[in-house]
């Protein structure tokens, strides 16, 4: 009986402790840890289309279009196919795809996920963190790189 | 230290050196005229033997050598032959490994079953014959286990041909209820369907129950519905990068890391690479960290399960599991799926300011024996749980260990067994911690080694940090030099196995010299305890069962692969 007690004491004491853990959500935003994966963001000026994110991807997540000399045409990525790996952001020599901390996307079809370059580089930061700073504070980060008028090739 | 010795070898053990060793040559000299080859394997020898003979090798090696545990069973197929492979252990040391390799010809791929020697080997034989399509001989129930009844070919089998449809006549879906209810010769018995939609068997699990009044007669979980090849997906990928985010989808339930360790350890013996120490402490304290989230889960929906109560123990549980995978995801950038393992070390250094996310494990670990006060406040010391779960459910240890029972649900039955202080990897031997057993064989000693590991895992998280706050700066090297695409020699086999959250999670892998493993099986501790679930269920209530599925922790993720 004297268990029964105590147990009840401990759920008792929890229940008028007034603590709660749980936030709000979407009032209140979580806060997300600064390595966190999100959906990706990629960076035109600085692909060199070596296509190693491709090679690496281990469920052909990503797909890369490059004309007869080798420059970029297209690079679509399936965020909902996509396992949040970061084995592209791993092995890409210049950082041109990163993982943000962004994880709120929606779409009415899953094809609506497949992303083309374009919307791949719209992709908005999340709360403005700079996942290359978090990571890999060596590297330069690239936020806010590329706005405005920039001659791609 | 405070881990105990490996017990000395007794007469009875036959091969046994006096340092502790096996003698191969005397376990060949054993068997005789048996022994047709001998193969070496990256972790034992491996005793080619005819097909004909698995049955009197297999109970010689147990009665006379000590191989009391049948690890797992491998089968694939080569060009020229089939071959299943039974790795065979000693509970009482499992550094002393033995494969016995039965080769079989691939115009007639039968070889006799090993599952009246070991009673495990049973749905090690189905899988094998399921996606191999080796055919064991006097096998108790051979059918299909992963796959539907209605499948055609074996997928793991070399002429399959992955696009061909398949097509499930009508006829088969004529009635399902017909068969199903009737329970020949006997009109007092009822057939029931538990599961697999039912949140009472974690997942989707169908329990084929067949009552006698209240109590069970004869039960038989029916698993495949969460089938994901992936073992097959394993053998797709690169050894060096595309593997590695897999073993976080087996057992999902938080015990990610311990996963990933499986597969870099048998990785990183099959390619012979080192992993600086620093990166060992990292691994270490971070699958400790795994291990309490899911062993907080486990005792959770334990406790769900007993009491039926969805807002205070289960509650508690997530939200302490919440803080964890906070820290987690600081340190590896996700909650569940971490891929943070690489071959050769970890992917990231501890997270910048190291003081910060020090004090936030700290803050953890001081809260924490206030936490685990509680849970046995409200679990083991209260006589309501104890009412339930004590007596239940018994699983004698020599039931478990024919079915190759390990992890908590071997050492519930007082089975003195745990591979990081018996086949030590990572940085386990140079702590200080004690393997927790109990002797009560039932539901209630299962919940409370649960319990108690997770204050064991605390203390080796502690000393961890302790380690990791002095570590001089300019050795904190975090990932060996390893090349870019790994290609291991041809024709290595390896099988490596590790505590995982569950028990022994094994990894075996064949190597053919490209940069992808040509055979990868996956040995998951939840598909072997589960098969202890008959033991201790038949004769119980369902109510029983049901504690006695919950104490053993099965995710359905591992347990189909």
């Amino acid at each position: 009986m004297l268990g029964v007690l105590k147990s009840m004491a401990t759920t008792m004491k929890h229940a008028l402790d007034g603590n709660t853990f749980t936030v709000e959500y979407p009032e209140e935003e979580p806060e997300v840890s600064p390595r966190f994966r999100g959906v990706h963001k990629f960076s035109q000026e600085r692909c060199i289309w070596c296509r190693q994110c491709e090679k690496v991807c281990p469920n052909d997540t990503i797909q890369i279009v490059t004309d007869d000399q080798r420059n970029g045409e297209q690079y679509n990525l399936h965020i909902g196919q996509c396992i949040y790996c970061r084995l592209c952001e791993e092995v890409c020599p210049v950082d041109a795809i990163i993982l943000t901390q962004n994880f709120e996307f929606v779409a009415d079809t899953k094809d609506e996920f497949a992303y083309n370059m374009e919307e791949l580089k719209n992709v908005p930061w999340y709360k403005d963190i700079d996942p290359l700073e978090s990571r890999e504070p060596d590297r330069g980060a690239w936020i806010g790189e590329g706005e405005g008028e920039v001659d791609y090739q | 230290m405070s881990l105990e010795e490996p017990r000395p070898p007794t007469e009875s053990d036959v091969g046994v050196t006096a340092e502790g060793d096996l003698d191969y040559d005397e376990l060949a000299d054993l068997l005789g005229d048996h022994v047709v080859d001998r193969e070496q394997h990256v972790n034992a020898e491996g005793f080619v033997i005819r097909p004909d003979e698995v049955e009197a090798v297999l109970s010689t090696l147990r009665d006379e050598a000590g191989f009391d545990h049948c690890s797992c069973v491998t089968a694939q197929e080569y060009q020229d032959r089939y071959e299943s492979i039974y790795h065979l252990k000693k509970y009482d040391d499992p550094t002393q490994e033995l494969s016995v390799v039965v080769p079989t010809p691939r115009d007639n791929p039968v070889s006799q079953s090993g599952a009246g020697v070991f009673d495990t080997a049973e749905w090690h034989e189905r899988e094998a014959y399921d996606l191999v399509g080796v055919e064991y001989e006097d096998h108790p129930d051979l059918r299909r286990i992963l796959l539907p009844e209605t499948w055609q070919g074996h997928p793991l089998s070399l002429d399959y041909n992955q696009d061909q449809p398949q097509i499930v006549p009508l006829r088969e879906h004529a009635n399902p209820m017909e068969k199903r209810t009737k329970v020949p010769d006997d009109p007092d018995t009822m057939f029931v369907n538990i599961g697999p939609h039912h949140p009472a068997t974690h997942g989707v699990l169908h329990v084929k129950t067949t009552l006698d009044g209240e109590q069970i007669a004869d039960i038989d979980p029916d698993i495949g519905y969460l089938h994901r090849c992936e073992e097959q997906m394993c053998q797709q990928g690169t050894y060096r990068h595309q593997i590695m985010p897999y073993p976080d989808r087996w057992d999902y339930i938080s015990a990610g890391l311990l996963n990933e360790w499986a597969y870099a350890r048998a990785a990183e013996d099959l390619a012979d690479i080192d992993v600086p120490e620093y990166a060992q402490v990292i691994r270490t304290m971070s699958a400790e960290f795994s291990r309490i989230a899911a062993h907080l889960l486990a005792v959770a929906t334990f406790a769900l399960d007993i009491y039926g109560d969805f807002t205070a123990i289960f509650m508690y549980g997530i939200r302490d599991r919440e803080v964890i995978q906070n820290i987690l995801e600081d340190l590896t950038g996700q909650r569940l799926m971490f891929n943070y393992f690489r071959l050769g070390g970890v992917a990231w250094d501890l997270p910048e300011p190291r003081e910060e996310f020090f004090e936030q494990i700290r803050d953890f670990l001081d809260e924490w024996p206030e936490r685990l006060e509680e849970y046995h406040n409200l679990l083991t010391s209260n006589e309501l749980f104890q009412l339930r779960v004590v007596d239940t459910g018994v699983l004698p240890p020599e039931e478990a260990k024919s079915y190759g029972a390990t992890g908590p649900v071997a050492r519930g039955s007082g089975i003195d067994y745990d591979l990081r202080r018996d086949d030590p990897y990572g940085y386990y031997d140079e702590l200080e911690w004690d393997v927790i057993t109990d002797d009560g064989c039932d539901n209630f000693s299962r919940a409370v080694v649960r319990l108690k590991e997770m204050e064991q895992s605390a203390r080796i998280i502690e000393q961890c940090v302790d380690l990791l706050e002095d570590w001089p700066e300019d050795e904190r090297e975090i990932q060996s030099n390893v090349p870019r695409t790994l290609r291991p020699d041809p024709d290595k086999e390896i099988y490596r196995a590790v505590e995982g959250a569950k028990g022994e999670l094994g990894i075996y892998i064949r190597s053919d010299g490209t940069d992808k493993p040509a055979r990868f099986k996956i040995r998951s501790p939840c598909f072997c305890n589960l098969q202890t679930l008959p033991v201790m269920a038949e004769g119980e209530y369902v109510p029983d069962m049901i504690a006695a599925l919950g104490s053993l922790d099965i995710v359905l993720g591992e347990v189909d692969r």
